[in-house]
C-alpha cells in the first residue's frame, strides 16, 4: 500500500505504530509491511495489515495462523499494534484470546498422495484396456 | 518533556491528554488518571510506550506516555 492511496486515519495509525517499533523491528516493517515478534514458547509471528498473524516454528515451518481483532473499528495499522503489544508482554493471554487455525498439511499431504497414486491407478488400467482391445 | 494519554480509535488515536510532568497540577493530573481509570474499566488495556518501553501497565504513571488499547476478541 502506498502511503498517498492512504486515508489520514490509516495513515495516522501507521505514523504510531512506526513510532513504537524498535529500529530492527521499524526497519522489517518499512521493507516488508510486516512485523516479527519471537514469543518465549520460541514460536515466531508474523503480523501483517492485511492477514492473519502467521504462527512459524523454530524450524522455519508454518504451522498456523491467528486471527485477532479489536472491539473497536480501528484501522489495521492499530490491530498491529494490539497484537505487537500484546505478544510482547502477554503471549498466553494471546493465544487464548485469539482464534488460532493450525495447518493441517501433513494430512493434505497423504489425502493428495493417495489421490496421485489413484490417477495413476487409473491412467495404467485406461493404457491396460486400449492394449487389450487392440 | 510532554507526556500523552492516547486510545486507539477509528481516527487511528486519540489524544486524551497531554500534560508537562514539571508543570502541571495536582487537579489536572488526577482528571488525566480518572480519563486513564475510566478506559480500563471500560475494558481497554493500557501501554507504556515512553521511549520503546512497549510494556503492558495496570496504574497510571504520570512520567510516560500512555497508549490505550481497545480490548481484543478472536476474529
Amino acid at each position: 500500500v502506498k502511503a498517498t492511496d492512504e486515508s489520514q486515519e490509516v495513515r495516522r495509525s501507521r505514523q504510531l505504530l512506526e513510532h513504537i517499533l524498535p529500529f530492527a523491528a521499524r526497519q522489517e516493517f518499512e521493507d516488508s509491511v510486516t512485523i516479527t515478534v519471537r514469543g518465549q514458547r520460541g514460536t515466531t509471528y508474523r503480523i501483517a495489515p492485511y492477514a492473519q498473524t502467521e504462527m512459524i516454528e523454530p524450524d522455519g515451518r508454518r504451522f498456523g495462523w491467528a486471527c485477532l481483532q479489536s472491539t473497536v473499528p480501528v484501522p489495521c495499522y492499530d490491530r498491529m499494534i494490539a497484537e505487537y503489544l500484546l505478544l510482547r508482554n502477554d503471549e498466553s493471554r494471546y493465544l487464548t484470546t485469539a482464534n488460532l487455525f493450525v495447518c493441517q498439511n501433513d494430512h493434505l499431504g497423504l489425502v493428495n498422495l493417495f489421490l496421485f497414486a489413484f490417477d495413476i491407478a487409473l491412467a495404467v488400467n485406461l493404457i491396460l484396456q486400449c492394449l487389450w482391445n487392440r | 518533556m510532554k507526556r500523552s494519554l492516547r486510545k486507539l480509535s477509528h481516527n487511528g488515536d486519540d489524544v486524551v491528554a497531554e500534560w508537562d510532568p514539571k508543570t502541571v497540577s495536582p487537579a489536572r493530573l488526577n482528571e488525566i488518571e480518572s480519563e486513564f481509570n475510566a478506559l480500563q474499566a471500560k475494558g481497554y488495556f493500557a501501554a507504556d510506550i515512553t521511549d520503546g518501553r512497549n510494556v503492558l501497565v495496570k496504574r497510571f504513571d504520570a512520567n510516560a506516555d500512555l497508549l490505550m488499547l481497545p480490548r481484543v476478541q478472536g476474529g
